[in-house]
């Protein structure tokens, strides 16, 4: 698969998640994320941690919908209005509107992820234009240093632990902080001179090997590109709308051509082989 | 097995797809002849409810397979007055000078003007959009009313007979129910004004502004059939969509029960 072609999946199915509140579409193109993750996500891989991550901010964006917004005839509770920003009555309606917003974020990272979990992060560099292929190499291996500041940071921790340390206050935490931060810079001063002895800033970007466009590339790329622009298309023109439970709940507005859109989203899965 | 299943869920959403494009098609083939057959080929009923309880109600005739809350009230000839929300669209601020003067469309507090729709002869429900979103078809209804911020919104009164059952083949007496702003009285035939809606391609104009003696009409049995259509599109588009997040999962499920005999 061309790094590239996935990238422009992953715009049109972020431009689809948020072009409407409407909940039904955002769920079509979170299942769609979702298969294509499962399906084309790098051996060894696993979804939990970013399925967790999702779920509780998920939650969390339903909760402070639901406690901040108190719109809404239907009342599940209230609180005492004295109480600044969430006193007020908690309604159906609003929690509704939490769950709506809930998704369209968890559609969005999931449409976004497929970057991260099924790509490699240097097939992500070498496929920025040359232009930013600089830039992309600084942030992405800024990007690759935190992990390993964490992996160490857990080290040290362990280490100082044996020693008899305890963070009990934080005057202590320098104990921790300090040899952490002395072995990130470290850390970065190797990976800059290993990256020169690799003559990385000596010339023009070479290639190991060249990312080629495909059948089944171009295929994803048009047929993604064309959903999210027909997608944006009917709702500028107003035949898809958006969805607002207020002041009472309804059910949402779908139509047969936004649902068509969000369904082309699973080319990839037709045309794509891991 | 499990190919077979991951290929079924995957033709799922591609059966949902061509159920769609179907319907579309289909929507297409029903509406565009019949709208060929005259001037006006749907009609909706405008119900205008003020904060003292006066009623205005109005009949608009339509092109095209829908029609905006917005284009029906420009057509309807009262004064109205909108505001722009970026991307929400337009609120209706002030209908037939209700009220008399505003600094903010919708204040924090005070009243306000609430969109009502009723599809194809059901209940008034508050509507989910903008009245620049808001699009109906022709037999529904479209209600405006005056309503606090606070408590309930109760719907204005049934727009029951605000379309006459009869075709306004002379021009129907020009007066409105309150009073405030009279309002043109067109014939199909022969709209004296027509404006260009929010529908595509469509003019709309008031066809008549009180109940008339029923009696047949030649396109009643058309709007009818169009707005059966449009209600039809509705349910394709939600069965399309439930068939599609199913087969979703489905295909989820598949990958499941895959990984787990690995």
């Amino acid at each position: 698969m061309n790094p590239r072609a996935l990238a422009l999946w992953s715009l049109s199915a972020v431009t689809i998640a948020l072009a409407t509140g409407n909940p039904v579409y955002r769920v079509v193109v979170l299942l769609c994320a979702l298969n294509l993750l499962v399906v084309m996500r790098r051996p060894g891989t696993s979804l939990r941690g970013l399925v967790i991550a999702l779920v509780v901010a998920a939650v969390i964006a339903m909760a402070v919908t639901t406690l901040a917004s108190h719109t809404g005839h239907h009342v599940l509770a209230s609180l005492p209005s004295g109480i600044p920003v969430i006193g007020g009555p908690l309604t159906f309606e609003a929690a509704a509107f939490g769950v709506a917003t809930g998704l369209g974020i968890a559609a969005s990272v999931l449409g976004a992820a497929s970057l991260s979990v099924v790509l490699q992060p240097h097939e992500l560099i070498d496929a920025l234009p040359a232009a930013l292929a600089r830039t992309g190499a600084a942030v992405g291996t800024a990007l690759n240093l935190i992990p390993g500041v964490a992996r160490s940071a857990v080290e040290i921790r362990d280490a100082q632990r044996m020693r008899g340390w305890r963070s009990r206050r934080i005057r202590e935490w320098p104990d921790l902080a300090v040899p952490v931060v002395l072995t990130a810079l470290e850390s970065s001063l190797t990976m800059a001179e290993a990256m020169e002895a690799r003559g990385y800033g000596s010339g023009a970007r070479t290639h190991y090997a060249e990312q080629v466009w495909r059948g089944g590339d171009l295929i994803v790329a048009v047929v993604a590109a064309v959903a999210a622009a027909v997608f944006v298309g009917l709702r500028i023109a107003g035949v898809i709308t958006d969805w607002y439970p207020f002041p009472d709940l309804a059910w949402p507005h779908v139509e047969v051509a936004g649902v068509m859109c969000c369904v082309a989203l699973t080319v990839p899965l037709l045309v794509w082989r891991r | 097995m499990i190919r077979s299943l991951c290929r079924l869920a995957l033709v799922a959403p591609l059966l949902a797809m061509a159920l769609g494009a179907f319907s579309s098609v289909a929507g297409i083939g029903l509406v565009v002849p019949l709208c060929a057959h005259a001037a006006s080929s749907h009609r909706v009923g405008l119900v205008v409810q003020h904060g003292d309880g006066q009623v205005i109600r109005r009949c608009i005739g339509f092109d095209g397979s829908t029609i905006s809350a917005v284009a029906v009230l420009q057509a309807s000839g009262l004064e109205i007055g909108l505001d722009t929300y970026g991307s929400l669209g337009a609120a209706v601020c002030q209908i037939d000078h209700e009220p008399a003067g505003y600094t903010t469309c919708l204040p924090a507090s005070g009243s306000y003007w609430v969109l009502f729709i009723s599809h194809a002869g059901g209940a008034w429900a508050t509507s989910t959009t903008g009245a620049s979103s808001t699009y109906v078809g022709g037999g529904d209804d479209i209600g405006f009313r005056f309503d606090p911020l606070g408590g309930p919104d109760p719907p204005p009164p049934t727009a029951a007979g605000t379309c006459p059952a009869i075709a306004p083949a002379t021009a129907a007496p020009s007066s409105s129910a309150s009073g405030r702003t009279p309002a043109p009285a067109r014939t199909t035939s022969q709209p004296a004004r027509a404006i260009p809606s929010a529908a595509t391609g469509s003019t709309s104009g008031v066809l008549a502004t009180a109940p008339t003696p029923a009696g047949t009409l030649p396109r009643a049995r058309a709007a009818t059939a169009v707005a059966s259509s449009a209600k039809a599109q509705i349910n394709l588009g939600l069965l399309a969509a439930v068939t599609a997040i199913g087969g979703l999962f489905g295909l989820l499920g598949a990958q499941a029960v895959r990984r787990r005999r690995r």
